[in-house]
């Protein structure tokens, strides 16, 4: 932790807590407990945020959540908690130098630019602020940024941000400026996974520094322009999209932000639970130092036994097995874990028991948790008082709400939410019982919608596929959008789009009757264009001759007429099968084409016989040795990973045999 | 002794931004200093400790750059090959004219180098970095040079783009570089590029100096008749962009275009036995497949300027008073020759530069100028700021100023700003100023 620094300012340095405002970890988890208050190694997550930014000599931390049920308990909660911190029960406002939380709530904060107007409208901020987001973990060195900041204003009013980074955002950087030239959430359905960079910027700005993966914590020092620039304009409703506004009208505003890329320093935001848990399995590993899970971040005592080797840390008054079986663990307090269990990377809340044998990896486990025998956890988090059967298996990324009970041997599929709640929209019936099926014999829980969390469970996919390098390590915060993300490598994109062309030439060509040459040359241009090997050529004239016989098919008579209609189609192009079919070679690239095809479309299943025959007896084009050896050398054995095409093509090889055989008796 | 690396330089460019220059004598030709352009990369190679040094060359250029080494007491030898300039050859097909000879040498490194490039890197710290980081590919970057001086000729609007390299901050790999000229609005990188955890510097103040140390197999491969390589035709605008991509490319999607493809072909059959279904054929060769090259820089802050320009070669020329001693050290050729003969009463300013066997009349006057070799400055001549080719006869009374003169001036006459390759052009007593005096093609 950075000393506690003297700011010699009048004015009161501000920070902004953004409790709600982003996506939360979704139902049941929301149900139970608000974002902010999250365990994370048995310590809320807002008391991270509060700690840093009291030990950084903030004076002042606006928490600002939305007015639901959980603000209460936020209230509740800065209220104590300052208490405990004081040491003392008076309140936080006699003490000058200390830290204020003002707890600020409204009805209808849906984003960050709300929550910013809202606090402009009240008049709550004063100068230059901190905003960060109440899942972050940080221990930057924050008064460095804020000279920083002040210093850099100083010498140039209209720099209104400093924003920090240490993996989602793709920044250029002027190399001599530190300001801000381009600022690009990765991912998202508009943006393509390239990167473009106007050379009219290398020309004016000198060299740039592109970080194509800066990780951001999402903290920002905001100069008290920020929240008038929200209010002026109602379309930037997060940061990013104020970010892009700004880099975008610089000339018609006039303003600009720096960037600082660190080196140091930790920083990580559970912004989901995937997230939460990584970002507890380095302040469990002791990244996050002097922020570590034996010292209450409250009162700054040590309430944990902490073994370096192993990075456990234990209550008093738990009992678990110390030793090889249990790594990156923390346990509260009166939990009892059995010496056979196995725990790794997990955190259990007070008052836990584990059965025998029970294996919990990465896992977040609420208070009063119990979990008999053999039961598997891995990657979940289990809410207040779930009663977990004998022989559960918990797959990852599921969510068990606080108060279900799952009987014995239930297993859940990856992903699962489960609720000690009915469905909302049953409440005016009867009390539906809880299925069986799900949470085995005497159980009480309702799986919760899917719908949304899907959504969020890519998203997380997606952040570990980004994830790894970065200097503060952790994990990346999700972009705005939760819409179905396609990232696609350079290739794949180029790829998708020669597909794409080659079918829009060949229905067109076969709607219109163009001769053979004509469509050639029409895809060999586009394979010029996207630079598509010879290979991936054949396969995507295979697939594009079928399936423009499909799109045929469909326009006239239905299912019912899509053999006809594919074996037009085929004859139409035998000239331009022909052209890319010249070795034995191409021809099992045709073949595997097919397969590919059956594989992804399961309606030309019925027809792969087909096409075969008239590709093989009709035009020969592939010869039988050919079909013979492909079928024989490789769809052969348990390993053929589509037994139906296999099947379906049984007879027509057999035949194709025998008529081989016959062929080579007749000539003997 | 066996060489451990083989030089090539490329000499058979037809100077296309130059052209007002290259249509009188070709590039490598030029005078810069008393010397053709050609010097400076071979006595940069000479430097290093290479004795043997291949040429390309256009067609109809083999004799006098042949002969260039005794001339100017060079002490490599020259292997000299010739390309058709029919169909207007690009660097990768010199290379390709030259692939026969270097196949049969067994070096380890090429370093191939451009016939313009003048600088006083030493090359043999490019050789080293090369080896002693185990790269594939190094390329000579330098900070885009800044010209102070006005050419002659007239004003020329056409600025050229500068190259953008992009390079791994800290390690100077390279990640990405495309030639001036070679972009648009944007330049995009490819999004493995963005998935490194280290910031890229990209820069468009620093240069591609052409000088480039390719490991042997990687230049085979560009020599490969079945790389992607075959129909390339330039080294730096499309050869070295694929190198560059080459290491970032995913292998397992790799296919036969790239490296690993062509260097190794599987035979169809094995092919079913190993990927009967729906795999991509390719996958196969990520096992077996070469390493994907790794491209460096070698970044030279110092003097690097390659003379492809009017800008940059006029430039050089008027430096190279300054300048020699830095880019062509330890040599026995002096910018002012002993056999120059200079009349007493002729004034030759100390920052001029004059070739062997000129003759100087008196009460002339040259300043800050080069005059090449065999040339005869008549009396009462006024010389000032300017560049004489060889074999130059300026008649008594001209005054001459910022020009380049690459022919006789045989009448009286005052020439400001020109470029002078044509004596024909010039009539008794005129004035030119910011014109190009070349001869033009009659079409009567």
């Amino acid at each position: 932790m950075a000393p506690k620094a003297e700011i010699h300012e009048e004015q009161v340095l501000q920070a902004v807590i953004l409790a709600q405002c982003e996506q939360d970890y979704g139902d049941p988890v929301t149900q139970d407990v608000p974002k902010v208050l999250a365990p994370l190694a048995n310590t809320p997550l807002l008391e991270y945020s509060l700690e840093w930014l009291e030990r950084c000599g903030v004076e002042e931390a606006i928490v600002y959540c939305r007015a639901d049920t959980h603000l209460e308990t936020i209230r509740e909660h800065c209220r104590v908690a300052f208490m405990t911190r004081r040491g003392d029960t008076t309140p936080a406002t006699t003490h000058p130098g200390g830290l204020r939380v003002n707890v600020v709530a409204s009805e209808d904060c849906h984003s960050l630019g709300d929550a910013m107007r809202d606090l402009y409208a009240k008049s709550l901020l004063k100068g230059d602020f901190i905003l960060l987001q109440g899942d972050t973990v940080t221990t930057l060195d924050l008064p460095a940024l804020v000279t920083e900041h002040r210093e850099s204003r100083a010498a140039d009013r209209n720099a209104i941000m400093t924003c920090r980074k240490t993996t989602t955002a793709t920044l250029l950087v002027s190399a001599s400026t530190n300001k801000l030239l381009l600022h690009r959430r990765r991912g998202g359905r508009s943006t393509s996974s390239r990167l473009s960079v106007p050379t009219e910027l290398l020309q004016g700005a000198g060299d740039i520094l592109a970080y194509p993966a800066a990780y951001d914590p999402s903290v920002t020092i905001c100069s008290e322009v920020v929240p008038s620039l929200f209010s002026d304009n109602f379309d930037y409703s997060t940061l990013d999209s104020l970010v892009r506004g700004v880099i975008e009208q610089e000339e018609l505003l006039g303003y600009t932000i720096k960037c600082r890329v660190l080196e140091g320093g930790y920083a990580g935001r559970a912004a989901s639970i995937n997230s939460l848990i990584g970002v507890s399995g380095e302040v469990v590993g002791r990244q996050a130092y002097p922020l570590v899970p034996e010292v209450s971040q409250t009162s700054h005592r040590v309430r944990y036994h902490h073994d370096a080797f192993t990075h456990t840390y234990w209550d008093p008054s738990a009992k678990f097995p110390k030793g090889s079986m249990v790594t990156g663990v923390v346990v509260g307090a009166g939990t009892e874990v059995s010496p056979t269990a196995h725990l790794q990377n997990t955190t259990l809340g007070d008052h836990c028991t584990l059965g025998d044998g029970v294996v919990v990896r990465e896992s977040v486990v609420m208070t009063g948790v119990c979990v008999k025998g053999a039961s598997k956890l891995e990657q979940c988090w289990v809410g207040d008082n779930v009663v977990l059967g004998e022989g559960v298996v918990v797959a990852p990324g599921c969510v068990i709400g606080a108060g279900v009970t799952l009987g014995d041997r239930v297993v859940l599929a990856p992903g699962t939410r489960l609720s000690a709640r009915p469905p909302l929209g049953d409440l005016g019936g009867d009390v539906i019982e809880p299925d069986p099926a799900v949470c085995g014999v005497g159980g009480v829980a309702y799986v919760v919608d899917q719908e949304e969390e899907e959504e969020e469970e890519e998203e997380d996919e997606e952040e570990e596929d980004g994830g790894g390098g970065g200097g503060g390590g952790g994990e990346m915060d999700e972009s705005e959008e939760s819409e179905e993300e396609i990232q696609m490598s350079d290739d794949e994109y180029n790829m998708n789009e020669f597909q794409h062309e080659v079918q829009e030439s060949l229905s067109t060509a076969l709607r219109e009757g163009a001769a053979a040459e004509n469509v050639v040359l029409e895809i060999n241009a586009s394979r010029h264009a996207y630079n598509v090997s010879m290979e991936d050529v054949l396969t995507s004239v295979v697939q594009g001759i079928l399936k423009a016989g499909q799109e045929r098919s469909t326009a006239s008579k239905g299912a019912e007429g899509l053999w006809p209609a594919v074996k037009s189609s085929i004859t139409a192009f035998q000239g331009v099968l022909r052209n890319y079919v010249k070795k034995n070679r191409d021809q099992i690239l045709l073949l595997n084409a097919v397969e590919s095809l059956v594989r992804s479309c399961p309606p030309f299943l019925p027809l792969a016989k087909g096409v075969l025959f008239e590709l093989n007896q009709t035009h020969e084009i592939l010869d039988d040795e050919v079909i013979v050896a492909w079928y024989r050398g490789g769809a052969a054995g348990a390993t053929s990973p589509l037994p139906a095409l296999r099947t379906a093509l049984a007879k027509f090889v057999e035949w194709l045999e025998e008529e081989e055989e016959e062929s080579e008796e007749e000539e003997d | 002794m066996r060489q451990e690396a083989q030089a090539i330089v490329l000499a058979a460019g037809p100077g296309m931004r130059m052209t007002s220059l290259t249509s009188h004598t070709p590039k490598c030709l030029l005078p810069l200093g008393t010397l053709p352009m050609l010097c400076y990369p071979l006595h940069l190679l000479q430097q290093a400790g290479f004795s043997e040094v291949s040429v390309v060359v256009s067609e109809g250029q083999e004799q006098r750059v042949g002969k260039m080494v005794e001339q100017y007491g060079l002490k490599v030898d020259l292997d000299v090959a010739v390309v058709s300039t029919a169909h207007d050859p690009g660097t990768a097909d010199s290379l390709r004219q030259i692939a026969s000879k270097i196949k049969q040498r067994s070096v380890e490194e090429v370093v191939v180098i451009s016939s313009d490039l003048v600088t006083d890197v030493a090359l043999q710290d490019v050789l080293d970095q090369h080896r002693s980081r185990g790269a594939d590919l190094t390329m000579l970057t330098s900070p885009t040079p800044s010209l102070q001086t006005t050419p002659p000729g007239p004003k020329s609007k056409t600025h050229l783009n500068s190259d953008i390299i992009c390079t791994e901050a800290g390690s100077g790999r390279l990640v990405y570089a495309v030639a001036g000229g070679d972009y648009d609005e944007c330049v995009t990188l490819q999004s493995s590029l963005l998935n490194c955890a280290a910031p890229l510097l990209l820069s468009a103040s620093t240069q591609d100096a052409h000088l480039y140390v390719m490991k042997r197999w990687l230049f085979d491969y560009v020599l490969n008749k079945e790389s992607p390589c075959a129909d390339m035709g330039s080294l730096k605008a499309e050869i070295l962009p694929h190198i560059v991509s080459c290491q970032f490319t995913d292998h397992s999607s790799n296919d036969k275009l790239g490296l690993s493809g062509a260097v190794e072909r599987e035979e169809w059959d094995d092919l079913v036995k190993k990927y009967n279904s729906s795999v991509v054929p390719s996958r196969h060769h990520s096992l077996a497949h070469l390493q994907p090259p790794v491209c460096l820089t070698f970044h030279h802050p110092g003097l690097c300027v390659r003379a492809n320009t009017l800008h940059t070669y006029w430039h050089l020329n008027r430096k190279i008073n300054e300048l020699f001693n830095q880019v062509y050290p330890n040599s026995e050729w002096q910018l002012r020759h002993p056999t120059a003969v200079i009349i007493e009463r002729a004034q030759v300013s100390e920052d001029s530069v004059v070739g062997g066997g000129t003759m100087v009349c008196e009460k002339t006057n040259i300043a800050s100028s080069v005059v090449g070799k065999h040339c005869r400055i008549n009396p009462l001549v006024r010389l000032s700021s300017s560049v004489l080719g060889d074999h130059v006869t300026l008649a008594s009374g001209c005054v001459i100023e910022n020009s380049l003169i690459l022919a006789s001036v045989e009448r009286k006459c005052v020439i400001k700003n020109c470029i002078v390759t044509d004596s024909n052009k010039i009539e008794e007593g005129k004035t030119y100023s910011g014109e190009v005096l070349e001869a033009t093609q009659d079409f009567a």
